[in-house]
């Protein structure tokens, strides 16, 4: 699993490397303010994406458990995380939007100084993820665990880590109808360095077993904040901030979802799938291999 | 800021089972370009510039890579002008290839208007095409500008600038 975790870490930077130049003049001349426009849409997704799929069952295992899943998503990026008012400068205003880091078109502003342009977007309305995870349970409580291997990316590390903790408390109400769970889940994404991304959840999730279905809802609290590091390069007429290296921290819009889904679960596997409803719309489905 | 793209780049190829549905390998860049016009002398003044696109560093940092470049945005400002109660007319001319691609006369304006109020173009669909239709057709990346400034006699000494904002569509 971790040579090939590694050979795609290496294979997509090989194939993002060329890609890099390109990006390295064009944003630089967003203002603290502006990067936090232009990024919080995908702070957002991060957060969606992390603190998805941490559960398809609040009936956990009395003695002993184990599972392996790989859980992947789809999240629906809303019109109106594509674009933003910027922050213009004394002179200058805006009849128009432009685009956040998943818009298409980038805005051009005519002023006193001349057009003060701004990047594009990536032009995306959805963004597939997926992360595995593992878990393991005793008596009623279970332990999750996500992580990629620490690797080198350029000079810089790449790491990830997740854990999730869940207690059923059902099993201290007797005759209640449904599985009861709550959980709280934590998860770290790091270049170390240059960004880093913490998310933590917090859900009350419930389920419902019917032969090999399992019904499943939850309510979850979360939020996300991705901390990041770039050089300001551009000239705001009304700062003396050129060329500064500039620390953003960047809360995503995520707080409150809810869930509802469906499991098969056919022996020592299971099939899942569920639709979050939040900040970002997120579908998620998951194979897992329990006993 | 690079990491930033570095770190997206990583993070959606790496915990993504599938590739970017959505991108076709091509990323979008605004190049905005500025050429500016010195006139001094007496009215009827006239000056011609040519805008070669190599001259500005974000066009040249991309060349290689540009597959497409679309008009965005135009607009004409005064910069500095002596007589700032001056009226007289502008006549702005830009053109490519020697075919006229859009001009635009102001009447009896005040120029020092222009000086925190720049003049946008506001180009119709024909022109936009007409420029299009250009760039996507010479190889020689020049415009080239003329700028006229009449009206009542006397003298003026400005320097004044036509703005141009290009979307280079570039491979990533």
């Amino acid at each position: 699993m971790q040579k090939i975790t590694t050979m795609l870490f290496l294979a997509l930077f090989l194939f993002a490397k060329p890609g890099f130049s390109q990006f390295e003049d064009r944003f630089s001349y967003l203002n603290d303010q502006e990067i936090q426009s232009y990024v919080k849409p995908f702070a957002t997704s991060l957060g969606v994406a992390f603190n998805s799929a941490s559960y398809h069952d609040a009936d956990i295992a009395d003695v002993f458990g184990f599972s392996f899943s790989i859980q992947g998503m789809y999240i629906m990026i809303p019109d109106d995380q594509l674009t933003y008012s910027p922050n213009l400068p004394n002179g200058y205003s805006s009849d128009n939007q432009t685009a956040t880091i998943f818009g298409n078109k980038g805005g051009a502003y005519s002023g006193p100084d001349g057009f003060k342009v701004y990047p594009p977007g990536l032009n995306q309305t959805s963004l597939p993820a997926g992360v595995p995870q593992v878990t393991f349970s005793l008596v009623g409580t279970e332990l999750l665990v996500r992580y990629f291997p620490s690797l080198s990316v350029g000079d810089e590390k790449l790491s990830m880590l997740g854990l999730g903790l869940s207690h059923e408390i059902s099993r201290y109400i007797p005759l209640l109808p449904v599985s009861v769970a709550a959980q709280v889940i934590y998860n770290n994404f790091e270049i170390t360095n240059l960004v880093s991304v913490k998310n933590l959840a917090f859900n009350l999730h419930a389920s419902k077993t019917f032969g090999l279905f399992v019904a499943y809802t939850g309510l979850q609290y979360e939020n996300t904040t991705l901390d990041v590091t770039y050089t300001y390069e551009g000239t705001d007429r009304n700062s003396t901030l050129d060329d500064k290296e500039m620390s953003v921290s960047i809360d995503g819009d995520n707080s409150f979802r809810f869930t509802l889904g469906g499991a098969l679960k056919l022996g020592f596997f299971h099939l899942n799938a569920d639709v979050n409803l939040g900040a970002q719309t997120v579908f998620t489905t998951g194979l897992t291999f329990a006993f | 800021m690079k990491y930033i793209y570095k770190f997206l780049l990583v993070f959606v190829g790496v915990i993504s089972l599938i590739s970017l549905s959505g991108c076709d390998g091509e990323l979008p860049l605004n190049i905005p370009f500025t050429k500016e016009f010195v006139l001094n002398g007496s009215i009827p003044v006239t000056k011609t510039e040519t805008v070669n696109f190599n001259d500005y560093p974000e066009y040249q940092d991309n060349e290689n890579k540009i597959k497409d470049l679309n008009y965005v945005a135009a607009a004409f400002r005064v910069l500095q002008l002596d007589n700032t109660n001056l009226t007289a007319n502008i006549t702005v001319v830009i053109k490519g290839g020697g075919l006229t691609l859009f001009q635009r006369t102001l009447n009896n304006v005040r120029p020092a208007d222009y000086m925190t109020n720049p003049y946008d173009f506001d180009l119709n669909q024909s022109e936009i095409d007409m420029v299009n239709t250009y760039l996507s057709l010479t190889t020689n990346r020049t415009f080239e500008g003329t700028v006229t400034i009449s009206g009542p006699s006397g003298t003026v000494n400005a320097r004044v600038a036509v703005d141009m904002v290009l979307e280079a569509v570039t491979e990533m």
